[in-house]
């Protein structure tokens, strides 16, 4: 409806300027820092050097601990991914319960997620909610080790990212045009079949996009293995952040965002081939 | 149902906005509030002033304090304010790193900092401080005389003690026979219950003195030595935690590597925690009040020096915050209870093996950091 291209952008111009802002401009910094000289202490010298790439890639820490960081976020995805797409479907489905079970999927969101993992140290701790309850019915003796274990950094992004992949599935389930699924139905499909010929192929676009909003913030979490692994699990995102705030190596901290940066992005990209290869229009 | 989640969406923003900027509106009432106070007490101050000085030492209407967060009574600060109408506004960082940082931006202006003991010699080493006029502070002689000479500033040129600490082992008498050393850190009946900082630092330093290596000045040897130390006390951790009161309390740490304060709070809550200094040494460590060169308020700042120096003023400071305190006259102030509180202040002979953390050169320090990294990562 818009005519004129000099009023499209003059509207879009806040988000631009806010773009610009906040995503462009700390992209530039963070790719500058990187390559400058570190004067030891936590200021920067302006020139140039590769040192702390070179030290990203000499010590096979830093790729290692990307690589897990990859592998623990994929895992705690596809959990989530398994856990919502039936709930979602259930909302969907549920008549006149629906807006009210999408309500109370969104109310956690209303707390921040640090104050409901503290709620998750009081349940799973040695002395916690949960092993008093079960050595109080006699199911256990000892208390069950359930924090302080890598494991337990799944349980938290599970938590913290499950709302990230139920509301884009919930939202292209419920979009489904029924008469293909009373198609599928006519032509003797049983429901079964429907479901993963007709259902899921329709709703792969809000799967896909569950699974990348829900995959990149995961990723780089640091407050998840902070408090419910005891710092003993390291992630990518503790690495950068101590690199800012304790170790005062802003180099370093830059060199590996941006590693993180890239990995991540092939890794959305080559998922999306991956998975879009037939049809295009997933790729939106 | 779209219009719904946006108008949920837009209920989320809304709040974070309230969030934030109820937040700022706090801040800004507090300093209004304190400033009232300061223009009604002027009359007082000009008195104190002209009083204590000459001429051209007068005391100023403001002095900018950075010290650190949760180190300072609000009531301190008050009745400075009241007795000498200066008013303090007190901001606070929450590492050296931050303070220098800071301060070396050149866009602030602070009249007080707190740095540790070898971030002072870092600091006097950069020329970043003012030399102390010791006739505006004569109450530095409540100060013990061991805390007179040190390393780091003989003569106390620079700097004045504000409150110090220690690192050592916090520990369940339910669950420990005797004594412990860093050594039983180690031992496997504790597999589970055992915490240790989590900061490179502290840590390493740690396993370098159970190894009786130096821990000021180690090689990379001694570091990958100690790292490999390390990595076998990996299994008995139950985390890696530099505020572990909570795993105290509850029972499910028995045996931590911890500051003197965290022990302090988890026996003020469990009758069964203990702290003591082990064998090997431990760590000790020390806050001091220096001026930085950017300040303009030399001399009210050091009048406000002289007076957390005075005891009632400073028995204050630990009282609010249970820290070790190196004045004398505070702690004669002190009921014998609080004196042989073994948190607050370990026995002399302790203290006397215990070692004081030194400045270490930039590549030991990102070497430090890499090794802790790779115990927890391999």
């Amino acid at each position: 409806m818009i005519k004129n291209i000099r009023l499209a952008y003059s509207m879009l111009s806040p988000s631009l300027l806010w773009l610009l802002l906040f995503l462009v401009v700390p992209i530039v910094m963070v790719t500058v820092i990187s390559f400058t000289t570190s004067e030891g202490y936590g200021g920067i010298i302006y020139e140039f050097s590769t040192h702390a790439y070179e030290t990203a890639f000499l010590s096979s820490m830093y790729l290692k601990v990307i690589w897990n960081s990859i592998v623990w976020a994929f895992s705690a995805t596809v959990i989530c991914l398994l856990l919502a797409y039936p709930f979602a479907y259930f909302i969907a489905h549920a008549g006149k319960w629906k807006n009210l079970l999408i309500l109370l999927v969104m109310i956690p969101f209303w707390t921040n997620l640090l104050v409901r993992l503290y709620a998750w140290i009081i349940l799973l701790n040695g002395e916690g909610v949960i092993n008093h309850f079960l050595q109080n019915i006699g199911l256990i003796s000892e208390p069950l080790t359930l924090m302080y274990t890598p494991y337990a950094v799944i349980l938290g992004m599970v938590y913290g990212f499950l709302p990230f992949m139920i509301l884009p599935i919930y939202s292209s389930i419920e979009q489904l045009d029924k008469t293909y699924l009373e198609a599928a139905e006519d032509l003797g499909a049983n429901p079964v079949k429907t479901f993963f010929t007709v259902t899921i192929p329709l709703t792969l676009p809000g799967i896909l996009a569950g699974f990348i909003i829900t995959f990149v913030p995961a990723v780089s979490v640091f407050v998840v293995t902070d408090l419910l692994t005891g710092s003993k699990l390291v992630m990518v995102g503790n690495v950068i952040r101590d690199a800012f705030l304790i170790e005062m190596n802003w180099q370093l901290g830059s060199a590996l965002s941006i590693l993180l940066m890239i990995l991540v992005l092939l890794s959305v990209f080559i998922f999306m081939k991956f998975t879009s290869s037939k049809d295009k229009k997933f790729l939106i | 149902m779209k219009n719904l989640l946006k108008l949920m969406l837009a209920v989320v923003f809304f709040l974070a906005l309230v969030a934030c900027s109820s937040d700022d509106a706090g801040t800004t009432d507090d300093t209004s509030g304190s400033e009232d106070t300061s223009s009604e007490d002027t009359g007082g101050s000009e008195d104190a002033g002209s009083s204590e000085g000459d001429t051209e030492q007068e005391l100023a209407s403001e002095l900018n304090l950075f010290n650190w967060g949760e180190y300072m009574p609000q009531e301190v600060l008050d009745n400075f304010e009241e007795e000498y109408g200066v008013e303090v506004v007190y901001s606070t960082y929450s590492s050296n790193q931050e303070m220098l940082t800071k301060l070396g931006s050149g866009t602030v202006n602070y009249d007080i900092v707190v740095p540790t003991d070898y971030i002072v010699g870092r600091m006097i080493d950069d020329d970043m401080l003012l030399e102390l006029n010791m006739d505006n502070i004569p109450n530095f002689e409540n100060i013990q005389d061991v805390f007179h000479q040190r390393d780091f500033d003989p003569g106390n040129v620079f700097s004045i003690p504000y409150l110090y600490g220690s690192t050592g082992i916090a520990y369940n008498t339910s669950h420990i026979d005797g004594t412990p050393s860093y050594a039983d850190l180690w031992n496997a009946e504790y597999a589970g219950h055992v915490t240790v900082q989590d900061d490179p630092r502290e840590s390493l330093a740690m396993v370098l003195q159970k190894l009786d290596l130096p821990m000021n000045e180690p090689t990379e040897e001694d570091l990958e030595q100690a790292k490999a130390e390390l990595a076998k006390l990996h299994p008995n951790v139950l985390a890696y935690d530099s505020s572990p009161s909570a795993q105290l309390i509850s029972g499910e740490a028995w045996i931590s590597h911890t500051y003197s304060g965290e022990a302090g709070v988890a026996m003020q809550e469990n009758p069964d925690i203990s702290y003591t200094l082990p064998e090997e040494g431990g760590e000790l460590w020390m806050d001091n009040l220096v001026i930085p060169n950017t300040s303009e308020n030399k001399y009210t700042a050091e009048v406000f020096i002289n007076y957390l120096l005075e005891p009632e003023v400073s028995k204050q400071l630990s009282d609010a915050f249970p820290y070790s305190n190196p004045n004398q006259g505070a702690l004669d102030l002190m009921t014998e209870e609080e004196r042989s509180n073994p948190a607050s202040y370990p026995p002399a002979e302790q203290i006397a093996n215990a070692s004081w953390f030194e400045d270490l050169p930039p590549e030991t320090i990102q070497l430090m950091n890499r090794l802790y990294k790779e115990v927890k990562v391999e």
